[in-house]
Order: structure tokens, then C-alpha cells, then sequence
């Protein structure tokens, strides 16, 4: 009896708790999008009028439009870059034995787990010995070394999950190493390249902490955000912000759907 | 290193199954009965009024393939889904509507399912524990249980310690260590290669033997069927196809899905007249000692060693046919010919008579028509 | 086999290259400057970090306040995990997305969002007053509640994923098994699952436990004055104070306050989940 009470206690309150703590992670997304309509120039909820000003404001405003442009062409530089390096990396890590690999594999996460503040500090500190502090050579250092380790994760699982076989095949047909890479390796894996590029410049375009420590002159996106959040509390933020999430949606919710398509056909293929 | 835990007194439930009792021998199997039982997954009916008796202290095998409906039958037993209606009882008590604690059945699992956080003692002793039997008790059943199937002394490992064989045995003892009155068995020897399963049969034969209890065992493999059980039933599409003792299937399977399915054999088209079958095939006209069926399709089911090879013709009942291929099993000779109607023929002789027939020879082939068992094909 | 080799050092050798450039160069460096100044070795930086009061409560604080949110994480990441890995279909994959999204959102804008929500005339308190539970807008932007609850809802989808993910390894026959060898609900849970997910919860809390011992924008938006975490603290002495040695010699103390931290819960939980997650029977 105490089973079935727990049973059906279980069954109708935790799909109402489901629905509290994703109220409690999503709505605040969705406050900002008003707030960046609001007629007026102070934020007030619920917010008045309806205008679009404040998302001019972001594209006519050179200091927002740079910002902008700065944020995009770091993102792009990174997401080429960490998806280079994080894919040779891969490809070097599923080589090596279990364990060595696995060893390999999790050095290169070691500076995820790094509080940020620490590594922007030893950056700042190294770029400025070096005279690179401010410069944009400096920010793509760090911005890809950042992106890396989502990069390494995902091509050693997507190499692992497509194995020697294929390439081995490959050149046992009569391909040579390159060969076999760009005509059988490249295209299996090109899902999975492609959503690294995407999460790098998805870590690029929104890191502030080690930006703020090294950048200097060059304002990125979330730089100007946090300038405006600190200064003024105008609805440009809102508009940044929705901007930024609307973004985020179009890129983001394709590639998780992708993904977890791909990780139920491994489950069905596992089962039989 | 043994793994503590804690089970609360009030959640364990007052369960029919004879714990109290610590000798092990007793006969104490129970019957089991469905009665009409129906279970559909969306549009797919996994059983369609299916209804049948197991006696006290029997080994019943429900034998089918993929999708027949015997896993259902075993968790619907179980009590991991629920019946759409229909009434299934374990010693007279109707059970379907009961969680599957209050059951008092032990089961052993397709892939063990061993508790991969606890080591082999605390394993066998979760169902005693979670009966509310004392710990000091409880590990001395479970030392009791791990001595049936040959385990003593390794209480103290982890299931990812042992071998395959190892594993399947503790989850034996676990099945058992409470000596339920029914033991469900859902293909437990799957993941074992040829030899261990062998050799496990006869051990599953052996406990059951000496426990008394009820089994009920699922299986795709009709050797293993065979070899264990007192009755089998052929489940097909949620169906029973057939019910009865391992030769009573093999020796008068009722359908062509039954013969095809235990043993190897040949199934040859056949048609009614009078009292008569005709083989248009073999060229045969026979009088088999009875003609079962209505309408539907006739075959004649002739087991492979029922047939004899000869090189040349003189029997009453015999055809020729054409040698295509000769396989050597140690101790017979498997063969497939080929009638001159263009079916293929398999039998068996012993080493001796076969030596000598290689591709290509022409044969003749008799049975004794007393032999001969006519099967109907039901869709 | 050498060529293989060569290969494999070759394809190393950039990423490596990369990586101790711009990650173990400046943690070499954090370290130079704690412990040398011009004229050599010095423990001044570090001494200063560790007995100057202000310094140390703000640790303390930056500690537990980091404790507090992987906790909390962790208490009210595990049902909505627990619930995800019993869901199956399209609705599992519709909600994994609910959590999986906000993650992807910059820390900034989900941070920015609170303002707008807890601030004096934010949405809660004009909630309050309009359903008249409360006559004054309540103070809820600025306090140590507020960077609570900030900090929580960023970290809180990684918490969720992580555990999700090693619940979804447990192998469901084994709770069957437990329910038909004696065991209620509860008891199949409490004995079975909850120890097989064990592993997901440490991993997932000392990961936020570390990512929260950095957080720097949610305590600076949210947080009132008295609310400010060592991160700001180090960004003050290179932006203003300009003192780096100090500096550098803070971000040692916090890392190796971290991993002190998390070397110590996974000492003493991990224990519990030593063999919990090892499926050896999985097919």
C-alpha cells in the first residue's frame, strides 16, 4: 500500500516540479524580450509602448555596431581554429591505448575545470610580458585554447563511434592516408565538425571574464554588455540580450536535436 | 568492504511465499494459472486470450521467437506490465493486480541483473532482507543458497569480479535464496557460450529437482526447451500453438509452424484423399495411421533420421533423389538431397551407412509410414 | 610502429602546443608572481593572501557560498534528472532541450535577466504588491539571496545534464529485479538507484562547486557589496590596485583551496559510489 501511495505521490508531483524548475531556468530568458521593446528610455516592467529603437540603437551605434562586428570575427577565427586543432587532437587521442587515450583526453580538459578567473589572470600576466596584451592575436590565443576542450570531446566521441575500420577499409582499397581521410573519415564525421565550429564560436562569443583581462581597446559583445549593465540601465540591454538568446535558439536547438537523435539511434543499436 | 545498507522495518511486506521455512527440499511449488489473459502495446496484441495451467512443482518452458509474446507472458507473471483483462493466479490467488513484491516469485534475469554496488552475499541475501529476516540470518540462507549452485566462499566479490557462468549462478541463488514457490527464468543462459550453457542446463534441473518449486522458463532455443522441461509450450503471435511434453512436440507436433520450429525436418506439401495422402512431390501415395486437420493446407513432417538411404530401389514406400551435400556431426552424417521435383530433402545416417554417399549420387530414400506425421499449417 | 608514433606526435603537436602556451604558461606565470618579485623568492604575496582579514573572509565567503550553490544544485538538480531518465520519445528529447538551452545562453544575459526580476521595481516585487501579500517593494536585488538564486539557475542545467547522464547508464532491470525480489518503490530506489547515481551527483556537485569558486559576474550584478566573491577581489588588484603579486598569490589560494575542497568530497563521497557506477553486467 505504502509502495503505491509513494508510487502515484511520485507519479503526479515531480512532473509539477519538472515544470517549476524549468519556469525557474527559462523564464528569465523570456523577461528580457518585453523589456527590449519598451518605448522608453529607463527600464520599467511592465515595460510601456512599442519600439524597435533600441535594437537600432545596436546596429547604428558604432560603439555596439564594433562590438558586434569584433564578437563575430573572434567567434569565426575561433570556431576555425579550435575545430583544427580540437579535431588533430582527436585524431592523435583515439590512436593511443584505453587508458593512455583516456588519460590524453582528459588533460585536455583540465582548463575547463579551471576557475576562469585564475586562467584570465595568468593570461593577463603572460600577454603582458610578452606585449601581446590588447591585441586581438592575444584574445584568439585564449578564445580558441577556451574552446578547445568542448571541441576534443566531441571528435574523440564522434572518431571513437566511427572507429579504424572504415579508414582501415579505406586503405586496404588502395587509398592513401590522406585519401582515406578526405574521402571516407571527413564526410563521417563533418556532422560532428560542424557542431564543434558552431559550440566554439558559441564559447567565444559569449566569454567576458578573460576578455575583460586582456582585451584592452577591443570591445567585445559581452564587454559593451557589461559596460551598459554597470553604467546605465537602458532596454539597449534587453535588446542585446535578446538578440543574443534568439541567436543561441537558431543555432543551438537544430544541433541538440541532431545530437540527441544520433544518441538514441546509438541506443537502439546497442540494444540489438 | 561489505556494502551496508539499511531497509526500514514497516516497508517490508507480508508476503505468502514460506520464508519461515529454512529447510530447503521441501516441495513446495505452487500452481499457476492464466485464465483468458489479453495484453496489447498500442495497435500490437502481445496476448490474445491467452489461457493455461501449470501444475504444482513443474518445469514449463514457454518456447517462441521474438515477439511471440513469451516475455510477456514472464512479465506479466512478474508484474512489470499490467494486463489489459483477464485473471492470472499463483496458488489459487488471483495476483495480476498485485506489485511485483507481493508476488513471492524469485526470477533470474536475461543479463543476470546482479546489483553491480553490492557484493554476491548481499545480493543473495536482498530478497531475505527486504523480507525483514534478521541480518545474521539472512547471510547464513544466503551462504545456503550460494552452496546449491556451487558458490560457497566468494560472498565477498563483486558480480564484475566473475566470470559469466559465476554471475549466472548467483543470480540463481538470489532467485532462490528465499525459496519462493515460483522461479521465473527469462532466458537465463542467453549470454553463455555453448558449452556453459550446456552444462548449466542440467544444474537448473538439479535445483529445481531438489527446491521443488514451480518454473517457469523463456526461452527461444528448443534444445534447451527440451532438454529441461516437463511440458513446453509453442507461443506464436500471442498464441498457444501447441502444449505438451518435449517428445509429444517432437514426435506429434500438430502444425507446420510446431515441426519446423523443434528439431530439424522435412515438411513436404501433401493432399487428402479419402484415408489417403497423396505426395505429389516424392511421388507417393501412403495410408497414414491417422489424418488429422480440416481444410487447411496438409504436409507430411518426416524427421530426418526416420529416412533411410539405399543405392538402389526395392523398398515399398521410397523416391529417389540426388546427393547435394554431406556434413560430418561426429557421430552421424547429415544429409541434403535433392527429388527430382526439385525440394530438398535433409537426413541422417549413422557414420557407417553414409560413408560412401558424396554429391551427386543418385539414392533412394524409404520411411515407414507409421513414421509419417501429418501436420496442418494455420496462419 | 615508429612511423605510427611519429604520426601521432605530430598531430599532438599543435593542440599541445597550444595548449601549454596559453594554459600552462599562465598558470606558470600566476605562480612566478606569487612567489617572486624583483629581487627573488618571496612568501609576502602569499602571506598577505592568507592572514589579511578582508582577504580571507572574502574566501571563506567565496567557499561557502560555493558549497551552498553545488549543493543546492545538486538537491534540486536530482529529481528533475531523476524524472528525465524515466521519460522516453520525443517528450525526453523536447525536455532534455528545455535544459540543455538556457546553458548555451551567455552567463551575462541570464545574470542581466535577475536584474530585471529581483530588482526594487522588478517583476517579483511588482507582483507581490499587485496581488497585495507585501505594501513596500521587498529589498531582493543586491543581497546574498539574489546571488544565490543567479548563480543556482546558471549552473543548475549542468548539474541536471551530468546527473541525467549517469542515471541514464543505470540499467532499469535492475529495479525490476529489485521489485520482484521483495522490494516497494521506495526501497528499490533508496537501495538501488539512488546508490548506482551517486557517481553523477558527486561529479556534477564538484564541478559546480569548482565553476562557482570562479564566478565573477553574478556576485558584481546581483550581489550587494558585502557579497563579493574572490574573483572580483583578484580583478580589483590587477585593474585598480595594480598590486599583480597580490593578485596571483589570491588565484593560488583559491585554486588550491578548490582543489583541496573537491579532493576531499570526492574522498569522502566517493567512497560510497566506489563501485556504483562499474555496469559490469550491462549487456
Amino acid at each position: 500500500m505504502k509502495g503505491t501511495l509513494w508510487d502515484s505521490l511520485g507519479r503526479s508531483l515531480l512532473p509539477l516540479y519538472f515544470v517549476f524548475v524549468v519556469a525557474y531556468l527559462v523564464i528569465p530568458l523570456l523577461i528580457v524580450v518585453p523589456l527590449s521593446f519598451s518605448d522608453t528610455t529607463y527600464l520599467v516592467f511592465p515595460p510601456r509602448g512599442f519600439s524597435w529603437r533600441w535594437y537600432s540603437e545596436i546596429f547604428l551605434n558604432p560603439g555596439w555596431l564594433k562590438a558586434f562586428q569584433t564578437s563575430l570575427l573572434l567567434g569565426v577565427i575561433t570556431a576555425v581554429g579550435a575545430t583544427g586543432l580540437g579535431t588533430l587532437a582527436a585524431m592523435a587521442i583515439v590512436r593511443f591505448h584505453r587508458k593512455t587515450s583516456f588519460t590524453i583526453g582528459a588533460a585536455f580538459l583540465v582548463p575547463q575545470i579551471v576557475p576562469a578567473v585564475i586562467t584570465a589572470l595568468g593570461a593577463f600576466l603572460l600577454l603582458n610580458a610578452l606585449g601581446l596584451l590588447g591585441t586581438f592575436t592575444g584574445l584568439v590565443i585564449m578564445h580558441v585554447m577556451m574552446a578547445l576542450p568542448l571541441v576534443v570531446v566531441t571528435m574523440t566521441a564522434a572518431l571513437r563511434q566511427l572507429g579504424e575500420g572504415l579508414s582501415l577499409a579505406a586503405r586496404v582499397l588502395g587509398a592513401t592516408p590522406l585519401k582515406a581521410f578526405i574521402h571516407v573519415t571527413f564526410p563521417a564525421v563533418a556532422p560532428s565538425l560542424a557542431i564543434s565550429a558552431i559550440f566554439a564560436f558559441f564559447i567565444s562569443f559569449d566569454e567576458l571574464i578573460i576578455t575583460l583581462f586582456i582585451s584592452g581597446s577591443h570591445v567585445t559583445m559581452p564587454v559593451r554588455i557589461w559596460a551598459d549593465v554597470k553604467q546605465e540601465l537602458t532596454p539597449v540591454v534587453p535588446a542585446a540580450a535578446t538578440l543574443l538568446t534568439l541567436l543561441v535558439a537558431v543555432l543551438v536547438v537544430p544541433i541538440e536535436l541532431y545530437r540527441q537523435r544520433a544518441s538514441i539511434k546509438d541506443r537502439v543499436k546497442l540494444q540489438m | 568492504m561489505g556494502q551496508e545498507h539499511r531497509y526500514r522495518k514497516d516497508e517490508t511486506q507480508p508476503i505468502s511465499s514460506p520464508v519461515e521455512t529454512s529447510r530447503i527440499g521441501a516441495d513446495h511449488g505452487v500452481p499457476i494459472a492464466f485464465r483468458n489473459v489479453t495484453k496489447r502495446f498500442g495497435a500490437f496484441t502481445a496476448l490474445d486470450g491467452f489461457s493455461m495451467t501449470i501444475e504444482r512443482g513443474e518445469f514449463l518452458t514457454i518456447l517462441g521467437e521474438s515477439g511471440s509474446g513469451k516475455s510477456t507472458i514472464l512479465n506479466a507473471l512478474a508484474g512489470f506490465v499490467p494486463i489489459d483483462s483477464g485473471e492470472i493466479s499463483i496458488d489459487g490467488k488471483a495476483v495480476h493486480a498485485l506489485p511485483p513484491e507481493q508476488r513471492g516469485v524469485g526470477m533470474v534475469f536475461q543479463n543476470y541483473s546482479l546489483f553491480p554496488h553490492m557484493n554476491v552475499a548481499d545480493n543473495v541475501a536482498f530478497p531475505l532482507r527486504m523480507r525483514g529476516v534478521q541480518k545474521r540470518e539472512a547471510r547464513r540462507r544466503s551462504e545456503e543458497a550460494l552452496d546449491i549452485v556451487r558458490l560457497s566462499g566468494l560472498g565477498h566479490r563483486f558480480p564484475r569480479e566473475l566470470s559469466g557462468g559465476q554471475q549466472q549462478r548467483v543470480a540463481v541463488a538470489r532467485a532462490i535464496s528465499f525459496h519462493p514457490p515460483v522461479l521465473l527464468m527469462d532466458e537465463p543462459l542467453g549470454a553463455l557460450d555453448l558449452k556453459l550453457r550446456e552444462a548449466l542446463q542440467f544444474e537448473i534441473k538439479q535445483i529445481q529437482r531438489r527446491l521443488g518449486c514451480t518454473v517457469v522458463y523463456v526461452t527461444h532455443d528448443q534444445r534447451e526447451a527440451m532438454a529441461l522441461s516437463d511440458r513446453i509450450v509453442v507461443l506464436r503471435s500471442g498464441r498457444i500453438e501447441q502444449l505438451g511434453s518435449s517428445a509429444d512436440l517432437y514426435d506429434k507436433p500438430r502444425t507446420k509452424f510446431v515441426a519446423d520450429f523443434i528439431g530439424q525436418t522435412n515438411v513436404i506439401p501433401a493432399t487428402r484423399s479419402g484415408r489417403q495422402v497423396i505426395l505429389d512431390h516424392l511421388g507417393l501415395i501412403i495410408t497414414p495411421p491417422s489424418i488429422t486437420g480440416g481444410d487447411d493446407p496438409l504436409f507430411l513432417n518426416l524427421r530426418p533420421e526416420k529416412l533411410t538411404a539405399r543405392r538402389a530401389e526395392g523398398q515399398e514406400v521410397e523416391f529417389p533423389a540426388t546427393v547435394q551435400e554431406t556434413v560430418f556431426l561426429g557421430d552421424t552424417i547429415s544429409v541434403s538431397a535433392m527429388t527430382p521435383s526439385g525440394i530438398a530433402i535433409y537426413f541422417r545416417q549413422p557414420r557407417h551407412a553414409a560413408s560412401g554417399l558424396s554429391p551427386g549420387d543418385a539414392i533412394w530414400l524409404s520411411f515407414d509410414p507409421s513414421d509419417a506425421v501429418l501436420v496442418v499449417d494455420v496462419p | 610502429m615508429t612511423n605510427r608514433s611519429r604520426t601521432t606526435a605530430l598531430l599532438l603537436a599543435a593542440p599541445m602546443g597550444l595548449t601549454i602556451f596559453a594554459f600552462i604558461l599562465p598558470m606558470v606565470e600566476v605562480i612566478r608572481w606569487s612567489f617572486f618579485d624583483g629581487q627573488g623568492f618571496t612568501s609576502e604575496h602569499i602571506a598577505t593572501a592568507l592572514t589579511d582579514e578582508l582577504f580571507v573572509q572574502v574566501l571563506l565567503q567565496t567557499i561557502v557560498l560555493s558549497a551552498q550553490v553545488a549543493a543546492l544544485c545538486v538537491i534540486i538538480g536530482y529529481p528533475v534528472a531523476y524524472y528525465l531518465s524515466m521519460m522516453s520519445g520525443p517528450l525526453q528529447r523536447l525536455c532534455v532541450l528545455l535544459i540543455t538551452f538556457p546553458l548555451w545562453v551567455s552567463v551575462l544575459v541570464r545574470t542581466y535577466a535577475w536584474i530585471v526580476v529581483l530588482g526594487r521595481e522588478g517583476l517579483l516585487n511588482l507582483m507581490l504588491i499587485e496581488l497585495g501579500i507585501v505594501g513596500e517593494p521587498l529589498k531582493l536585488i543586491f543581497t546574498r539571496g539574489a546571488v544565490l538564486v543567479a548563480s543556482i539557475q546558471v549552473l543548475l542545467p549542468l548539474a541536471v545534464l551530468i546527473m541525467y547522464g549517469a542515471m541514464s547508464q543505470i540499467n532499469r532491470t535492475l529495479i525490476r529485479a529489485a521489485r520482484v525480489l521483495g522490494a516497494p518503490p521506495s526501497a528499490a530506489f533508496r537501495v538501488i538507484f539512488l546508490p548506482l547515481s551517486m557517481n553523477g551527483v558527486i561529479s556534477s556537485a564538484v564541478l559546480i562547486f569548482i565553476l562557482s569558486l570562479g564566478f565573477y559576474v553574478t556576485p558584481a550584478l546581483v550581489g550587494g557589496p558585502r557579497d563579493i566573491m574572490i574573483s572580483n577581489v583578484i580583478a580589483t588588484q590587477i585593474n585598480q590596485t595594480l598590486d599583480w603579486g597580490l593578485g596571483a598569490a589570491l588565484g593560488i589560494v583559491l585554486l588550491a583551496a578548490g582543489l583541496m575542497v573537491a579532493g576531499l568530497t570526492y574522498m569522502v563521497l566517493g567512497r560510497f559510489a566506489a563501485t556504483a557506477n562499474d555496469g559490469g553486467i550491462r549487456s
